[in-house]
């Protein structure tokens, strides 16, 4: 489904992305693990046209989508929830969930995507009326990946949806992204939490300051000796 | 005690973000606040340092009331803070960074100097000292923001999520790092979701849900507790561990 080949990204003069290629295929989890400052955003950014490659290809069921600014890869089905929510503050959860649904035009379908979201979240439902800045943190992160659904994406793209929240809400993260995947979701997840990102991937790629250096089934992955020094702290 | 809290409110209009909450933290010591997102604890930050006026109760520290204080008298008086969302000064140095916040105990050029070196080697980051903090990793940004609080040469030091974003590796480092500034001298309250952080660190941990204490005890303890597993941590934490 997304073909990433050999695409080198810099900011000025810093190259933060070296020669690297990943594919994700149609229904499948990948995941990313790196460190902090390795090219993992980046990468995700790259993909969802935030920014450019400087060389290397980017397609999408076939489809060149590397010279493509963000909306118009948005509406061909890559959907990203940034690092750190990233939601409308002033804007209620309805709002919010509507913002993600600019790309559909066809309202029937909006209903259902809705309808969809709060399935999966009920207190989304339960609180769309309200602001979303005035939403706790795990709630935040529901409604920004709610809000990433809403495009009807082919393909999700989840930056550290567990990041600064509570074990039991981390927990209801990786419970829905599993369900996600259950219901025929694409996803290609970054996370410092490492270990629980390859719990529930299928295959993983390890980035380290710009360079895919090791890849492989995230269950193999899980026990390689460099992962588990390096990335799991074990 | 070196710092206590009684009884303390804080409401925003219709939400009462902190509600009756009574702390005591004993001098020398770790202690660890935790509780789920909008819980409180960042807010109870926010009101000992003087960020917040409080809606009633008082904080006192070394049993002096500082309730009402502004945030720079309570800084002068020994509690430093860092900021989940970090806001160095970027065109500067790293050093020339941690100088600002010694500014409150020296107006010495070279006093300052001295101090902000000998608190970069302390945090290991001497070595970037004069690097721009445009150019640091998020890692490092994580030691300077620590390093900045220190700056003010506080005698308490509250730290909020000083460790959200790092990698699994990289949080054993942090931890190190502050296991090391634990002198006696140096009291620290710990506000983390990553429960091996707060393990391995606190002394004596509160857990807070809607602005109350709904359990304070001792690390092992506290995480066996009923209310916290449910309130907190889960019940699937609870079995992995």
């Amino acid at each position: 489904m997304l073909e990433i080949k050999n695409i080198t990204v810099s900011y000025g003069i810093a190259t933060a992305l070296w020669d690297v290629s990943i594919s994700v295929q149609d229904g499948k989890i990948v995941s990313i693990v790196g460190s902090n400052g390795a090219g993992k955003s980046t990468t995700l950014k790259t993909i969802s046209g935030v920014v450019h490659p400087k060389s290397g290809t980017i397609t999408l069921n076939g489809d060149r989508i590397d010279h493509l600014p963000p909306h118009q890869i948005a509406r061909k089905g890559v959907s990203h929830v940034p690092e750190g929510r990233k939601i409308f503050p002033f804007l209620t959860v309805l709002e919010n969930l509507k913002m993600g649904a600019l790309p559909v035009k066809d309202p029937k379908r909006t209903d259902e995507l809705l309808r969809n979201v709060y399935e999966l979240f009920p207190i989304l439902e339960q609180r769309r009326n309200q602001v979303g800045g005035t939403l706790s943190g795990g709630q935040q992160q529901m409604l920004a990946i709610g809000r990433g659904l809403m495009s009807d994406p082919k393909i999700l793209l989840l930056d550290e949806p567990s990041l600064g929240l509570a074990p039991i809400i981390v927990d209801a993260v990786f419970d829905v992204i599993i369900q996600l995947n259950r219901q025929g979701h694409t996803l290609l997840l970054v996370e410092q939490n490492a270990y629980r990102s390859l719990e529930v991937a299928n295959y993983a790629y390890v980035l380290e300051t710009g360079k895919m250096t090791l890849e492989g089934e995230a269950s193999t992955l899980i026990d390689h000796p460099h992962v588990k020094k390096a990335y799991l702290g074990r | 005690m070196i710092l206590q809290s009684h009884d303390l409110v804080k409401s925003f209009g219709g939400v009462t973000a902190i509600n009756h909450l009574s702390l005591e933290v004993e001098k020398g010591t770790v202690f660890g606040i935790i509780g789920p997102n909008g819980s409180g604890k960042t807010t109870f930050f926010n009101l000992v340092t003087g960020m917040y006026p409080v809606t009633s109760g008082k904080v006192t520290f070394n049993n002096r009331n500082i309730t009402g204080l502004r945030p720079h008298q309570i800084a002068e008086l020994g509690i430093g803070r860092t900021f989940q969302i970090p806001a160095p000064f970027t065109k500067m140095t790293v050093l020339e960074n941690v100088m600002v916040s010694t500014f409150i105990r020296t107006s010495s050029l070279k006093e300052s100097r001295r101090m902000a070196w000998e608190i970069l080697e302390r945090v290991r980051l001497d070595d970037k000292g004069n690097t721009l903090v445009a150019n640091v990793t998020l890692e490092d940004r994580k030691r300077l923001e620590l390093a900045r609080s220190l700056g003010t040469q506080p005698s308490l030091l509250l730290l909020d999520e000083v460790m959200a974003g790092l990698t699994p590796s990289e949080v054993k480092g942090a931890i190190e790092l502050i296991r090391s500034l634990r002198t006696g001298e140096l009291t620290i309250i710990v506000v983390e979701h990553i429960m091996d952080v707060i393990l391995s660190l606190c002394d004596r941990i509160a857990v807070l849900d809607y602005g109350e204490k709904i359990a304070e005890d001792v690390p092992d303890k506290v995480v066996n507790n009923p209310d916290v597993i449910k309130a907190y941590l889960g019940e699937r934490y609870s079995a992995r561990n």
